[in-house]
Formats: structure tokens, sequence, C-alpha cells
């Protein structure tokens, strides 16, 4: 019994020793083998910070009453107006539309938030309709684009600060095969010159104050008996380094670069 | 067994038999004085449980035998692997001990890598406020800034001097410049203005090659050496790529980071592998001589 437990012993004894050989060989070749290599680093570092998002937010307006219900009006004579911060235009509006039926609409928009400050950007905006089919009172899910002159503005935006403009119109030339892409953007006069109006944080505009309807003309069967959605998109772009889309117009991301960008302006 | 029972009988028998005669006295020698109690247990049943138990003593005496056998072997074994990972250490520690003697002798002649580099105009990246505070000028995305860097060949960025004799090797030069933005590596962000001079990850260059490399290192690789006291530019310019940047990136605050390594100017480097996420394409340039390697 005592030879027994001198062996075990002794393989144990042996084992430790294998182990530590073997750990001594694998830190002996990673060192040897990362010194066969003569590489000198150096490094410089710059801290920066970017600037700030362009936020934009959809509103929906009314005029501001006093106590009485009567409106407030401003030094000018205009109406206040008090715009609130949508995620959904038209919330309650779920009624049966026929061709020629008008729909009221109170849209506007803000520049950044109290949270979340914006950069200076520029501001186009669009209402698009898109359609579904209702199969046995169940929507089919599938949204079709509808084409931009389906929406006739009863009420038209003011044409003082918006600018209707096919963005597509340059790229058509290349691609006879695109569609229009009507946008309003945001403008204002600058020495008798139209240019884009910059929107700064907090700012808020009115787009439309008034009626649309579905064009009785480009309404067809097709559309009959269809859920549609209407459909309030407004984009911001930083100012800086993006060519005024009204005067440089052709260049830049709104044009789809189809002249060039902005180092192309006035080339 | 079974007779000695039966004159014992006999033998007890015989004095009541005739109670008046005295019996002959036999001693039997051949037995003890005193027999001992004899137990009822069937003899031969015990002889064999007994050599059951001898047959499985000696089972297991073999079985401890044969254990200590495989110990022993085992034992033998280790020792030979124990004194083959002695040997392959000395041979290990042999080859070290040449070759830090070697690099000893040859450090001051073929060694000295040198390289030093820095960001210059950093201050465009800061604005000074109305209020003669300096702080941070918020970058958008398209800016383009004139920050430029330059790498030397040499310990000190406007070169080093009293070298007297010292001779310091040409050195192959790679930079990484990335932008650290919440702690997460951005290579697509910063767009720098450089000359020819510099190769970088062209996917169907490599994909032309038997062993191109699959994915970009995010290096820029220069086409040539660089002799000792050289400065090179790395970059003239910074642009913030416009298509990059994102909202999610917006008001973030960032690091700009240039890392440059550089080694002897010796072709078997490269193709020893020093570099292995090297282009191969450049590598295959560097070797065959397109570019001047030699200055």
């Amino acid at each position: 019994m005592s030879a027994s437990k001198d062996l075990k012993r002794r393989i144990q004894t042996q084992n430790i020793i294998i182990i530590a050989l073997a750990i001594i060989i694998v830190v002996l070749v990673v060192v040897s083998s990362t010194a066969a290599w003569y590489i000198r680093t150096k490094s410089d570092s710059a801290d920066i910070i970017l600037s700030n998002p362009v936020n934009i937010y959809i509103t929906e307006f009314e005029e501001l009453k006093d106590g009485t219900g009567n409106v407030v009006t401003g030094e000018d004579g205009e109406p206040i107006k008090i715009h609130t911060l949508k995620t959904d235009i038209l919330e309650n509006y779920n009624t049966r539309v026929y061709p020629g039926d008008k729909i009221k609409m109170r849209l506007g928009m803000q520049i950044g938030s109290q949270e979340v400050e914006a950069s200076p950007a520029y501001v186009r905006v669009k209402l698009v309709i898109t359609y579904e089919n209702i199969i046995n009172g169940e929507t089919s899910g599938l949204e079709i684009l509808a084409k931009d002159n389906l929406i006739e503005y009863k009420d038209k935006p003011d044409e003082d600060n918006w600018e209707l403009v096919n963005f597509n119109q340059y790229s058509q030339i290349s691609n006879p095969e695109l569609e229009d892409d009507y946008w309003y953007v945001l403008k204002t006069t600058n020495a008798g010159q139209t240019v884009a109006k910059v929107a700064y944080n907090l700012d808020t505009y009115e787009f439309i104050d008034g009626y649309i309807e579905l064009n009785k003309l480009e309404i067809t069967n097709e559309h009959a008996n269809c859920l549609f959605h209407i459909n309030y998109v407004v984009e911001a772009i930083q100012y800086a380094n993006v060519p005024d889309p009204l005067v440089y117009q052709g260049y830049g991301p709104w044009w789809n670069f189809a002249l060039g960008d902005i180092e192309d302006v006035g080339a | 067994m079974a007779d000695d029972n039966n004159n014992q009988n006999k033998n007890n028998q015989n004095p009541q038999s005739s109670p008046k005669k005295e019996p002959k006295k036999v001693i039997d020698v051949t037995k003890p004085k005193s027999e001992p109690q004899r137990s009822s247990i069937d003899a031969s049943r015990v002889s064999a449980h007994t050599l059951r138990e001898q047959q499985a003593l000696e089972k297991l005496k073999k079985q401890v035998g044969s254990l200590d056998q495989h110990d022993n072997r085992m034992s033998k074994i280790k020792t030979i692997v124990a004194i083959i990972l002695i040997i392959i250490l000395i041979i290990i520690i042999i080859a070290f001990v040449i070759v830090i003697g070697r690099t000893n002798r040859t450090e001051e002649e073929n060694y000295d890598i040198r390289v030093s580099m820095e960001i210059e105009n950093k201050s465009l990246l800061s604005v000074i406020t109305e209020s003669g505070k300096e702080e941070l000028r918020k970058i958008n995305p398209g800016d383009k800034l004139a920050i430029s860097a330059y790498v030397r060949n040499a310990n000190d960025y406007t070169g080093d001097v009293n070298t007297g004799s010292i001779n310091p090797p040409n050195v192959f030069v790679r930079f990484r410049l990335k932008l650290i933005l919440d702690y997460e590596d951005r290579y697509d962000i910063l767009i720098p203005t450089m000359t020819d001079n510099w190769y970088k990850y062209n996917f169907e260059d490599e994909s032309e090659l038997a062993n191109g490399v699959t994915e970009d290192d995010h290096f820029y690789y220069y086409c040539g050496s660089v002799p000792y006291q050289r400065r090179i530019e790395l970059f003239s310019e910074l642009e913030f790529s416009g298509d990059a940047i994102t909202c999610d990136d917006g008001g973030k605050y960032g690091q700009i980071q240039v890392v440059v390594e550089s080694i002897e100017a010796d072709t078997n480097n490269l193709v020893n592998g020093i570099w292995p996420t090297a282009p191969q394409r450049w590598i295959l340039d560097m070797v065959s001589g397109k570019y001047n390697t030699n200055n």
C-alpha cells in the first residue's frame, strides 16, 4: 500500500511538472514570436463635436383665444396661432369620403424642441395620399401610392412662404419615366430673389389652413371602396454645406445631385 | 471423518455395557488430549466458501497488481514527456538567447526604427466665443477642414539633432485614420485629401489576386520608403462625410485619431507577413520595384 501511495504521489508531481513546463514553453513562444518584428507606433488625436441634428415636428394649430372665447391678435393684427406637436394628423377623422368632399386641415411644423436643439435647416413639405383595398370588410394591408394630382388644394399654402417645385425635373431629362415629385419649399425673398428660407430651432410655420379634396377628375373606380391615408410629410435638411434648393435648382441631395453638389455650384 | 465418529461412539458406550470391569486405558497419542468442540456446520461447504474467498482475494491481488503496472507505465510515459518538454524548453531558451544576442549586436545598425507624427492645425477645431472662451467648433456634415498630419522618420517631429554617426534605416509607413464617436470606431466619416503616394485596400484589386486579402484594414500604405529625417504628408485636409453622418450622430463628441506604424524598409518584411492585413496589391507593387523603396 505504501508503494502504491508513493507511485500516485510521483504521478501527481509529474503532472505538475509537465503542466508547468508546457506553460513556460507557451509563454516563451508567444514572447519570442512577438519580439520577432520591430514596429514603431505613434499616434495623435484631436477632439471634435458634431453639430446638432436637424429635427422637425409636425403640428396642428389653432387660434389663441382669451377667456371669453375671443381670438387674440398680435401686434400685426393677425390672430396668434398655437401649434401643438402631433404624431397623427386628423386622428379623429374617420369618415366616408366621396369625390369632391372637402377635408379641413390646419397643418404646420416646428423646428427642434426645447429638449432637442436642431441645427438651421431648409424645409420642404408635401401631402401624399396612399390607399388600400377593402376586401370583405378587411383592408388588404398593401398601400398604393396615389399620384400627386389626386389631391387638390382648395386653399393653397401661402404663396408668399411656399414655393411648389418638382424635384425630379432635372432627373427626368435623363430618365423621362420618372414621376413628378412635387414639394412645397419654405421660401423668402432676398434682394428681390426668391431663396429657400433657413429655419432655426423652435421656429414654427403654417403650411395649410384650409381645405383639400380628392380631385374628381383623377379619382376612378380603382379608388372606390378603398381606405385612403393622407400623409403629411415634412423634411428638413441642414443649411450648412447644402446648396440653396431654390437658387441652385438641380444641385444637392434634394435634387438627387442631378446637376452636382455644392462644389459644382456656379462652376 | 464418519469412521472416526463411529469409533468414538463405540468407545463411549463400552464403560456403560461393563461397569464392573475397569476398562483398559488406551491413549491415542495421535489425537489431542482435549478434543475441541465440533460445530454443526458442514465442513465441506465451509471449505468451498473459503476457496471462493481465496479466489476473490487472488483476483483482487491481480487487479491491484495490474493497476500498479498501469500507474508505473503512466509514470514512465510522463517522465519521457517531461524530458521531451525540458529538451524543447532548452532549445527555445537557446534560440531566444541567440536571437537576443544577434539583436543586441545589430540594433544600432538596422533596428533603430524611428518615427514621429503630429496632427497640425488643430486650432481649426475650436472657436473663440464672444466672451473670449475657447470651445469646440460644431462640425456639420460635409465640412472640410484644412487639418493636416505629417510623419517623420526621426524621434523628434522637428527632426533629430546631434545625430553623429548614427544612421537609422529607411522605413515603410502606414497610418490609420478614425473618428471615435460615442466609444465606437468609425472609419467611414473622415475622408482625407492626400497625394497618390498612399495606397488603400481596394476590393477589385484584391479579388484579382489569388492570395488577396478579403477585408479592409482601414490603413493607408505609403508607396515607397521614407529615409531618415525626411518628413512626408499623411493628408492635407479632412472632410466629414455628409453621407456617413446621420441624425443619430448629431450633437455627439468625438475624437479624431491618427495612428502611424513604421517598420524597417526591407521588402522581405512585407513578404514575411509583418503586416498580415496589408493589401497584396500594394505588397506586390512594393516588392516588384514599382515604387522606390531604396531612396
